[in-house]
């Protein structure tokens, strides 16, 4: 949980974007997927803006990676 | 490939080996021995020359260097050049160019024009073959006095001791030894000095093989840089083309990590290539090579009474043309610096400023590059679906443009400074930048900028402190927007090489003196 998620926000709003993302893949290839994925990052990067905001996110994200070791 | 013929338009007899003194009897110790006599070795004697500072230097040369290097000099480089006196020769010879455009497949996604910031004497860019470089520099340093070349001198060995180098030297008619206080080591990617040292780069190197080609070709082609991500006639890899001097067009081919550079460099074959390219078979072919590139440096540029500078110390993939720019910074940077340790006025710690500030710059140029060659050849996988995505967004949104990479032009860093500081004054030009160029009248602010340190009084009289020149400047559009910001007055100390030491705006100038002689010191 990070200190700018709102406790004022609405859960549907978090609900709708996780739709929204999960539907804009549904019947793309691994590949056209994992292209998304690399348009969306950039595209999402560029909207943020603020670098040190993005290595945060990018810090986020790594620490949710299955942990070698178990693998 | 050596059916083709070398830059043949040189007087010869400028290389020509002319026996030292030192074979007959031993020479004096001198301040400053030199090794190498490219452009780095040749614009670090005349910077010395501008300091009234002596120097030797010693080339294996007899000839014109040969072959496609540095075509592209930065405004910055120009600025030097006009200091060491072949400022107008270079750029009336050059071809100043300011639009880049860049291609995806066979379509324009963006382009750029450097000319949108004016106001400076020099352009942005202009592309000259290093060998003429060399060869006014050449010129320049065989007129002057306080230049002692000596081509077909190899340098074999050196001994070091605390306080000075004993370089041996090997020439056509016997040996000879010279001492000297500092050796600078402007020797090059392959710097026997460095090896003699036993010192070793560190850093990437890549294994993607490209073909660097120039060719005489009567076109109509226009002075801009243009580049493409795999274009249709050259198999999904990248190409560049940049117009020279002389009918005179660079071409690099990227050839991918498995290409075989015998085949490569064979004439049918590069030919075949270059027709896909310039769409005519009428052209002739001046000089082909194959190169991998690299992206490394020494850890340390200073060992002792040894220097190291240019090439010899830094090497870049050439994609943002930060090689030889770099290297002219290094001269700027290490020069004024040396000539205060011969002439006594600072000690040789002084010398720990130069390695600090270029192996700061050292790393911005090689980071430049490193992302740059990456971006142009990814690895397969997730590097290669990033490139190939931003590619393709590029094309539609107009944002992306700015993350495609084709290169990063030179640009000078700004150190790291902790020279005085006013937060309401302009960015660009805080402690540890170039100062910014701005019309003056009928001349340019660059100009007056000598090589000594300078006070401006920008809206107000500079103070008067000794050792430094100081005159008032006249206020304009480029001088506000470059130098007063949100202030209506200002004073500047501006270091020997033209890098802003510290500035005020309230207060004028509290503690300039002080700061005026933290120049020569080291912390
Ligand atoms: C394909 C290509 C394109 C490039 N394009 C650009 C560009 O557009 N812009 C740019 O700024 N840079 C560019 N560069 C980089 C640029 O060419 C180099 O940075 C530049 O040549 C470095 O100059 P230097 O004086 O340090 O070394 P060099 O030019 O290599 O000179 C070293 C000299 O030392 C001499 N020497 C070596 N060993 C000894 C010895 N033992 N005794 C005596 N003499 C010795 C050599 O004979 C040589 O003359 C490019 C490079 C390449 C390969």
């Amino acid at each position: 949980m990070t200190e700018r998620s709102k406790p004022t926000e609405s859960f549907g709003a978090h609900d709708a974007i996780y739709d929204e993302l999960l539907s804009a893949y549904y019947g793309l290839s691994t590949d056209r997927q994992r292209q998304l994925t690399a348009s969306l990052l950039i595209c999402l990067c560029h909207r943020i803006g603020s670098r040190e905001e993005i290595s945060r996110a990018l810090a986020e994200a790594r620490a949710s990676l299955p942990d070698d070791t178990v693998r | 490939m050596n059916d083709v013929v070398p830059p043949g338009r040189f007087v010869e007899n400028l290389f020509e080996f002319r026996p030292p003194p030192g074979l007959s009897q031993k020479e004096s110790r001198k301040n400053v021995v030199i090794v190498g006599a490219g452009p780095i070795g040749l614009a670090a004697a005349l910077e010395l020359a501008n300091h009234q500072v002596h120097s030797v230097v010693l080339d294996s040369r007899a000839a014109p260097s040969e072959g496609s290097k540095a075509i592209c000099w930065s405004k910055r480089s120009l600025e030097i050049f006009d200091r060491i006196g072949i400022g107008d020769r270079a750029v009336e010879k050059g071809v100043t160019w300011q639009v880049g455009r860049t291609y995806h497949r066979d379509r324009e996604i963006f382009n750029f024009n450097l000319l949108s910031d004016t106001g400076h004497k020099r352009p942005a860019f202009i592309n000259l073959q290093q060998y003429y470089v060399e060869q006014f520099l050449t010129e320049r340093a065989t007129e002057n006095s306080f230049v002692d070349l000596r081509f077909a001198n190899r340098v074999v060995g050196i001994e070091e001791d605390p306080h000075s180098v004993t370089i041996e030297i090997e020439t056509q008619s016997g040996s000879y030894r010279l001492r000297t206080d500092w050796l600078l080591a402007c020797d090059g990617v392959r710097s026997s000095i460095r090896s003699m040292k036993g010192l070793e780069f560190e850093g990437e190197v890549f294994e993607e093989r490209f073909l660097i080609t120039d060719i005489e070709m009567r076109a109509e082609f226009p002075p801009e840089r243009r580049f493409w991500f795999e274009p249709t006639f050259h198999n999904g890899q990248s190409a560049l083309l940049h117009k020279q001097p002389d009918n005179i067009y660079r071409i690099d081919l990227q050839l991918g990590a498995g290409a075989d550079p015998a085949k490569e460099r064979r004439p049918d074959e590069v030919k075949r290539r270059i027709e896909r390219v310039v769409g005519t078979s009428d052209f002739r072919i001046e000089w082909v090579s194959v190169y991998t590139f690299q992206c490394r440096r020494l850890a340390g540029f200073v060992h002792g009474r040894v220097l190291f500078a240019g090439d010899s110390a830094h090497v870049v993939s050439p994609f943002g043309a930060r090689g030889g720019n770099g290297g002219l910074q290094d001269v700027d940077s290490l020069c004024w610096r040396l000539a205060a340790i011969v002439h006594g006025r600072a000690g040789p710690e002084l010398m720990r400023a130069y390695d600090r500030e270029r192996v700061f710059a050292a790393d911005e140029n090689i980071a430049n590059s490193t992302r740059t060659t990456k971006f142009m050849t990814p690895a397969d996988g997730w590097e290669r679906i990033m490139r190939d995505q931003l590619l393709r967004l590029a094309t539609h949104s107009e944002f992306a443009r700015a993350w495609v990479n084709s290169g990063r032009l030179s640009v000078p860093c700004i150190y790291e400074s902790a020279g005085a500081d006013d937060a309401g004054l302009p960015a660009q030009s805080r402690p540890g930048a170039v100062a910014p160029d701005a019309p003056q009248g009928k001349g340019w602010l660059i100009d007056q900028l000598g090589v000594q340190p300078a006070v401006m009084g920008i809206g107000c009289e500079p103070p008067a402190i000794p050792g430094a020149r100081a005159f008032r400047i006249e206020v304009n559009e480029s001088v506000r927007s470059r130098y007063l910001g949100a202030r209506d007055r200002a004073v500047y100390l501006v270091r020997p090489d033209q890098v802003i030491a510290a500035r005020w705006a309230k207060h004028l100038p509290a503690g300039i003196e002080a700061e005026h002689s933290a120049i020569w010191k080291e912390p």
